[in-house]
């Protein structure tokens, strides 16, 4: 049922052959719809429409850019997005997913990205271009075009379509690296189609697989895990914005029951706001029988969110069997690893406290077991090894080492960062042959049988609901917060609680002269303001310590995994 | 569900009363969510400063939409950012509706 098979006369090899075999063998299919808020009328987009509507913005694109030139794609949830992102696709512009800036915030990651990818344009819809002009004044040095989407589009008469290169750039994705130092992952045509057919034959997929998402366009899941991989399907995409599922998670459960979902996908944050939301005068008549895979990716899986999403569905038809725990990454396309569907979890119990020094052991008693589970196993075409992250040298199962990933999946690396690339893109394993593997900078351990199971971090992020964010920004909020907070005396870190679901914990030290002046009660206040309006989280905790409390390096740099060590242990000096 | 509110509505409560009455729903509630005593809640500071981040407050008006049986603009919390105003604005909202509804 693949693209390469199901008719096509020609092997599939980048993303505008892909559109232009569903639009001549599905023409009048139903591609993507869109539920605005409440549930209003839907909106929907054929395969011809997307293609004619594509071949438009392909055209006015074609005044402004030459092919390779970077255009930002800024867009409110809905089905512009998509058009935008072909458009680019078929004029051989290189689309940027972009989140839109927030009006509060001024030292978010946007200027950074834009200085790093050097856009040409920016394409936005009328709606967003009104109500926002903030976001056209903000981006003013960089000198853009703006291509503003309408509805008076009008129909592409001569567009010259690129033919891109397997091993061309599709798009770049922002979503590694800090805000002063975002890294843009380079996805060629042959990166996408390669791991659409990974997640097609794990995922078990047809034409018939409907999916239902509310997950952001610009995050990676819902462009290639939703997007782009039913389109591959020719399958219907159903949409809805990230804000209707934030405040009524339940309308995302009501959506895959009314078109008969098979497949929705969502970080782990979104399968407990369903339990905490759940009413049952909200469920009356929903059946959720049809739901095949419940992807759940992007953040650590916890079991203990698993069982109650379970739990409390099953009544209403869900099944067990279709929880479906996976990992990925952008550098790795999207995803890296996953079940089969249909199959059950696999669960394994381990001692806390022996994971916690990156050791698999028994519970020595009940309080400190520790629940993990599968995130599958390498997909078609992929080879995962644990390694030893100092030695490079392989591990054997049941060890705790770093995730190295070969396979197609595997992007080209960063955009105009040959240092970064270098070192996450081209690291070898000791006494193996001469070939490239990714560092994945996160930790884990795959059993005899192949499972893999993600057991901590290396790389510093903290992924808070599905989002990256990176320790240095967050530590410079702090920092900037009050004078009494000493510059480069703090540490932000992620510590999972006992439900495996991710804690930020800032420690920051004290200035020596502020320390009698300032009331600790209206320091902590402050960080805490800082935090939530600059990265809208919360830190689930603010401790204070005394200047030199912190472990540094001798050049002064803050030991975040000590640090962390000592949190762990209770070993923080704090301030009295 | 706490009953207060509908019999404040029904008895055409003074805007203070339906005042005091959302405020200490809001105190009680942040109180719950973020985990700490009631009394550390000041009605003046940012919902910022006491940690409602853009999810949880979210999470915040949805629940305020319930237990006053009401549809809220979603941007009330950055329009009102403290227990107080957002307080004060709900109370005379209401009366002015209960006044329109009356006339």
């Amino acid at each position: 049922m693949s693209a390469a098979s199901d008719g096509g006369e020609r092997k599939v090899v980048n993303l505008i052959d892909l559109l232009d075999h569903r639009a001549r063998t599905q023409p009048r299919d139903r591609a993507y719809i869109f539920l605005p808020d409440r549930e209003q009328e839907e909106m929907a987009l054929s395969f011809a429409e997307l293609r004619d509507q594509a071949l438009s913005i392909a055209q006015r694109l074609s005044d402004r850019a030459r092919p390779g030139d970077r255009a930002l794609l800024l867009f409110p949830a809905g089905l512009e997005f998509i058009i935008a992102f072909f458009g680019c696709l078929l004029s051989g512009v290189i689309p940027v997913p972009m989140m839109i800036p927030r009006r509060a915030s001024a030292r978010d990651a946007s200027a950074a990205i834009l200085a790093d990818c050097t856009p040409r344009v920016a394409i936005t819809d009328r709606h967003l271009a009104t109500a926002r002009p903030d976001i056209i004044e903000r981006f003013q040095t960089a000198q853009l075009e703006w291509v503003i989407l309408d509805e008076t589009a009008q129909p592409a008469l001569d567009v010259r379509i690129a033919a891109p290169g397997p091993d061309d750039i599709a798009f770049l994705q922002y979503t590694s690296g800090s805000t002063s130092a975002p890294k843009g992952v380079m996805v060629s045509h042959r990166n996408l189609i390669e791991n659409s057919e990974m997640i097609r034959v794990a995922l078990g997929n047809t034409r018939a697989s409907t999916f239902v998402s509310w997950v952001p366009l610009y995050h990676d899941m819902g462009l290639i895990l939703n997007v782009v991989q039913t389109l591959y399907l020719g399958a219907p995409c159903v949409l809805m914005a990230p804000v209707t599922f934030m405040q009524r998670p339940l309308t995302w459960l009501r959506a895959i029951h009314r078109y008969r979902a098979e497949v929705a996908t969502a970080p782990n944050f979104a399968f407990d706001l369903c339990v905490l939301r759940f009413r049952p005068e909200q469920m009356e008549g929903i059946d959720l029988s049809s739901w095949k895979i419940a992807l759940n990716g992007a953040e650590p899986v916890s079991f203990d969110t698993i069982e109650r999403f379970t739990s409390t569905f099953a009544p209403f038809g869900f099944k067990a069997s279709a929880m479906y725990p996976a990992y990925g990454l952008a550098e790795a396309t999207l995803l890296a690893s996953a079940g089969r569907r249909g199959c059950d979890l696999v669960v394994r119990r381990f001692s806390r406290s022996a994971l916690q020094r990156g050791r698999l052991a028994v519970p020595a008693h009940p309080d400190d077991t520790q629940t993990l589970v599968s995130c599958g196993r390498a997909l078609i075409g992929e080879r995962l090894e644990i390694v030893d992250a100092q030695t490079h040298r392989r591990l054997a199962a049941d060890q705790i080492g770093e995730i190295w990933i070969h396979g197609p999946n595997v992007t080209r690396g960063y955009w105009h960062n040959p240092a970064a690339t270098m070192s996450a893109f081209q690291p070898r394993i000791e006494d193996q042959a001469d070939e490239d593997w990714l560092r994945t900078g996160d930790l884990g351990f795959l059993d005899s049988s192949g499972e893999l199971f993600i057991t901590g971090r290396l790389k510093d992020v903290i992924i808070i609901r599905g989002m990256n964010h990176y320790p240095q920004d967050i530590e410079n909020t702090v920092q900037r917060a009050h004078p009494a907070l000493r510059r480069h005396g703090g540490a932000a870190f992620a510590a999972m609680d006992e439900n495996g679901r991710e804690k930020l914990i800032v420690i920051q030290e004290v200035e020596r002269t502020y320390r009698r002046q300032v009331a600790s009660d209206e320091l902590v206040a402050c960080i805490r303001e800082a935090v939530v309006d600059e990265h809208e989280i919360n830190p689930d905790e603010i401790l204070l310590l005394r200047p030199g409390g912190l472990p540094m390096t001798t050049s002064g740099k803050v030991q975040r995994s000590q640090a962390r060590m000592l949190w762990q242990n209770g070993k923080l000096e704090l301030l009295g | 569900m706490d009953k207060g509110y509908s019999s404040l509505v029904a008895s055409h409560a003074a805007t203070e009363e339906l005042e005091a009455s959302v405020q200490r729903w809001c105190i009680n509630y942040l109180a719950k969510s973020l985990n700490v005593p009631g009394k550390l809640i000041d009605p003046n500071a940012k919902f910022a400063r006491l940690g409602v981040d853009s999810a949880s407050s979210i999470f915040f008006l949805m629940d305020l939409e319930e237990w006053l049986a009401i549809e809220l603009p979603a941007n009330l919390v950055f329009e009102y950012p403290t227990v107080a105003q957002l307080a004060r604005y709900i109370a005379r909202h209401f009366n002015n509706e209960a006044a329109r509804g009356r006339g």
